[in-house]
């Protein structure tokens, strides 16, 4: 493995009287896919979120490539988001913009590209999420694979070096949750990058990660390979994996 | 169970923070308008939202405001045996008052619930926790351009709606009380100050920032999906009008004291 990419140290976050992570411990090295698994209300996406600096942790510390950003202001962290890819739950492209304008978003706020070559751009990454020519098409008008799949061409066409999938496969039937996960797990072996996923789908999470931390009561109760989860004996994971499957 | 004191402590609490919000929201919006590259479609996209779909709404109000003004103000002489004197009444009304506030409130209105609905709906499916995630400014992207737009279009529409009052009461002075409308016009000539103006339409400066600030911060803070929209929505329009209506007065009082 690669040196740490992103790490939580004993960090802890609230909303209110309700603490959601009670001192989370992780380490994501580089070019693996790292799976967080846990239940509904768990504080995944919280923890997610606090990787890229969507929320901020109220203790602890959070490493990105060493360096320590738990304290970086809103306008740090814009220029260190260019780093990161991130394919939220809900997809959340922009309704009023069509697909091609929802993936050059990031390029026309931070490369300098001609409109020829922003379209190449498009392009390449629509087709290397399988969906060419749908450029003109509003996000209203695909279905929620589609979507996802638009959205995962989004967080990758800056080519960023980590890329942040919350909840991928939810809302998702089967056959697109699994294309989901093909899909990740290609992008994982062209691009080389560092990803984080968080899900409660047992499938995408054995087929796409090196390693997954099951989150229990806000704390990272157990960190495995994939082989290691389904072998343990302890009573939380074997209870959630009979739950889940 | 909270004592008077301890809820009387967290309404003054509260009442802190939403003014502490906004006044960072303020600076944060114009900050951004002096470091960082303007949004040209974006403020384009909300002036046309804002001000030119306004537009008939304005004229409207501003027409039939200057009817039923002028109506009221010259029966009311009438009493008197001086209805003539309806113009330097109704005039003064209209461009230090009517036209930028009776503006202010209706366009508030009409954007303010849309603004916080918009971006209230951006807010609960992340699509602004994805602009922060690809590295833009949310406040450059989304509260810039419609604070610019409500900056520069009321005081355009507040321009207009004193011009339509005041035709609106010019043709009731005549239609009603036989006034012509070249002594109409004299009327307001001789009554209506420079200053009067200037300091109606400065006004409508300060209340379409006060309308854009209020509704952005109503939406980007939206939680708890379809609901939370409803409450924002709601919340900015009552919000963005109190606003105005507080604002009118301190800004009336400060043109006052300062010199023409």
């Amino acid at each position: 493995m690669n040196a740490t990419v992103i790490e939580l140290q004993n960090v802890e976050k609230s909303f209110g009287p309700k603490r959601v992570l009670a001192g989370v411990n992780l380490a994501v090295e580089g070019g693996e896919t790292y799976t967080i698994l846990g239940g509904s209300g768990s504080g995944k996406s919280v923890t997610i979120k606090l990787m890229i600096g969507l929320l901020r942790a109220a203790s602890g510390h959070v490493l990105v490539e060493g360096r320590d950003v738990t304290a970086l202001g809103e306008r740090e962290w814009i220029a260190l988001r260019g780093r990161f890819g991130m394919v939220f739950q809900g997809a959340a492209l922009f309704d009023s913009l069509s697909v091609l304008e929802n993936v050059a978003y990031p390029l026309r706020e931070h490369a300098s590209l001609s409109e020829e070559d922003v379209r190449k751009r498009v392009a390449e990454k629509l087709a290397l999420v399988g969906l060419e020519g749908i450029e003109s098409k509003l996000p209203a008008e695909l279905s929620g694979g589609m979507r996802k799949r638009v959205a995962v061409a989004r967080a990758v066409v800056m080519d960023p070096k980590i890329i942040l999938y919350d909840e991928p496969t939810t809302g998702l039937d089967p056959a697109n949750s699994r294309r989901i996960g093909e899909l990740i797990a290609s992008l994982q072996q062209r691009l080389g990058v560092t990803s984080v996923v968080v899900t409660h789908d047992l499938p995408l999470c054995f087929a796409v990660s090196d390693r997954v931390g099951l989150l229990h009561e806000g704390r990272m109760l157990t960190t495995e390979t994939p082989g290691g989860l389904r072998a343990s004996t302890e009573p939380v994971v074997t209870e959630f994996l009979a739950g889940a499957a | 169970m909270t004592s008077p004191v301890e809820a009387l402590g967290h309404r003054a609490q509260g009442v802190a923070e939403h003014f502490g919000e906004r006044s960072l929201l303020s600076w944060q919006t114009l900050r951004a308008g002096l470091r960082q590259r303007l949004p040209w479609g974006e403020i384009l996209r909300a002036l046309d939202e804002i001000g030119v779909r306004s537009f008939s709404l304005v004229t409207l109000t501003a027409l039939f405001t200057g009817l039923v003004l002028a109506l009221q103000t010259g029966i009311g002489l009438q009493r008197f045996g001086s209805s003539e004197y309806t113009g330097y009444i109704v005039s003064l009304a209209i461009v230090r008052e009517l036209g930028p506030v009776l503006t202010a409130l209706i366009v508030g209105g009409r954007v303010a619930g849309g603004m916080a609905a918009e971006l209230g709906s951006m807010a609960v499916t992340e699509q602004v926790d994805a602009i922060r995630a690809m590295g833009a400014d949310p406040v450059r992207k989304l509260v810039m351009p419609r604070v610019i737009a409500c900056v520069v279009t009321l005081p355009m529409l507040a321009i207009v709606a004193d011009v339509l009052g005041l035709l609106g009461s010019a043709i009731i002075a005549k239609a009603q009380f036989g006034i012509q409308p070249h002594y109409f016009l004299e009327t307001i000539r001789q009554s209506v100050l420079a200053s009067d103006v200037i300091s109606g339409i400065s006004k409508t400066f300060f209340f379409g920032f006060a309308i854009a600030i209020v509704a952005c911060r109503e939406g980007l803070s939206t939680r708890g999906g379809t609901v939370g929209v409803g409450q924002s929505t709601t919340r900015a329009v009552v919000f963005s009008s109190i606003a105005v209506l507080i604002l009118n007065f301190f800004l009336t009082k400060l043109f006052l004291v300062l010199p023409n």
